[in-house]
């Protein structure tokens, strides 16, 4: 398997652990239901569980979108031979992309980055200022999309 | 160096993807929906004159009579209603409609001077590609792939399947827009990762990418030859 191929199977790993994640704040919210003070011996009440709820999504795109960094800066530094530490911004829209990439492809890469950088700065201005905001489905399209377009012969 | 020509047509993608954005979500009897869209609508950030700087109408002599005038009357328009706006207070409701109105017919003009050709230009390269693949006896079919891009929206292009010595191989257009080219396609062999891009230059002549990588890689011009050429790299990637 190639590198591009493994970073690909990376981003993917994330995007099936959030399922998963997913599935455990659906039982630990109908576990609070019940009982919502089941939290208390565990050092935490049940509005951190509400948060946790809530924040998942945002969570794991950050999460996701530090895969897809980490792996596009591997590409450049190993594939591409730089020893250049361009922003993301730089490199996803710039410094990466040749002829192989969509400007539709890159644009929606971009966007994911942005949207990561309002949930980072602030969660809640992000979801604010982006009320149709991304599912973790659709930036996980939009990232791979974009990986899959690096040159294979990445070893 | 990016044509004046390509500079405003990425300028009116660019004004598309601001205008589809922000998308507004109601999910709850709280929000007034109507009164959210309006102050949506204020920030028109794509009604600027700026959308329609690089218009120069020489640049589409090459068009059908009534397209390129459509095109210049949709310019016309759009720059008028652009120019309406205060540039340092947000547009009226009737400012904001006539923009969007007029914005509406600029993308229509614009997919009507675009897209024709790109189809034509694609049409041309797979003809050429299936006449060639004849000449070596490799078995063709021609199929239809659905395209979808932001100033363009939906539209068809052929993509052909070309069976050469036991390997297949797909020649599949990938857009119109992309940095540096103004038009692609991908020539895969199947199964691998492997592509070959052929891509169309400002000079409206195609190239293909061949060699190891992007930037190992060189670019010849789209001939009988090269073409073969990069069939035979392909099957080596196997």
């Amino acid at each position: 398997m190639n590198r591009r191929q493994q970073w690909l199977e990376r981003i993917t790993a994330v995007a099936r652990e959030y399922l998963a994640a997913n599935t455990a704040s659906e039982l630990l919210r109908t576990e609070l239901e019940g009982n919502p003070r089941f939290g208390s011996g565990r050092d935490w009440e049940r509005r951190d569980g509400v948060a946790f709820s809530e924040n998942l999504q945002a969570t794991y795109i950050i999460r996701m979108y530090a895969v897809f960094e980490a792996g596009l800066r591997a590409y450049w530094r190993t594939h591409r031979n730089r020893d250049t530490r361009p922003s993301m911004e730089q490199l996803v829209r710039h410094a990466i992309p040749n002829q192989l990439f969509s400007q539709d492809c890159i644009d929606d890469a971009d966007d994911v980055r942005e949207y990561r950088n309002l949930l980072v700065h602030d969660i809640d201005e992000a979801r604010a200022a982006n009320p149709a905001s991304f599912t973790m489905a659709e930036a996980r399209r939009r990232l791979c999309s974009y990986f899959a377009r690096l040159d294979p012969g990445w070893q | 160096m990016t044509p004046s020509s390509e500079k405003f047509l990425l300028d009116v993608r660019q004004a598309v993807r601001l205008a589809r954005q922000p998308a507004v979500a109601i999910d709850s009897d709280l929000l007034d929906g109507d009164r959210l869209t309006d102050t949506f609508q204020r920030a028109l950030l794509w009604l600027t004159p700026k959308c329609v700087e690089h218009y120069v109408p020489d640049d589409f002599a090459d068009l059908p009579k009534d397209i390129r005038e459509e095109l210049d009357r949709a310019v016309a328009e759009f720059r008028e209603a652009a120019a309406a706006v205060s540039p340092d207070e947000p547009a009226t409701t009737k400012q904001g409609e006539r923009g969007i109105e007029a914005f509406r017919w600029l993308v229509h003009s614009v997919r009507h001077a675009v897209v024709p050709e790109w189809r034509e230009a694609a049409e041309r390269v797979v003809q050429e590609a299936e006449t060639w693949s004849a000449e070596w006896e490799w078995r063709t079919r021609r199929d239809t792939k659905e395209i979808r891009e932001t100033l363009l929206g939906r539209y068809e292009l052929p993509q052909l399947l070309v069976y050469a010595e036991q390997d297949l191989y797909v020649i599949s257009p990938i857009a119109r827009f992309l940095p540096g080219a103004k038009g692609a396609f991908d020539i895969a062999i199947q199964p691998s990762f492997s592509i070959t891009s052929l891509y169309r230059d400002f000079d409206d002549r195609w190239y293909l990418h061949l060699g190891p990588g992007p930037s190992e890689g060189h670019r010849e011009p789209w001939t009988r030859e090269s073409f073969k050429a990069s069939v035979e790299e392909l099957k080596a990637a196997l």
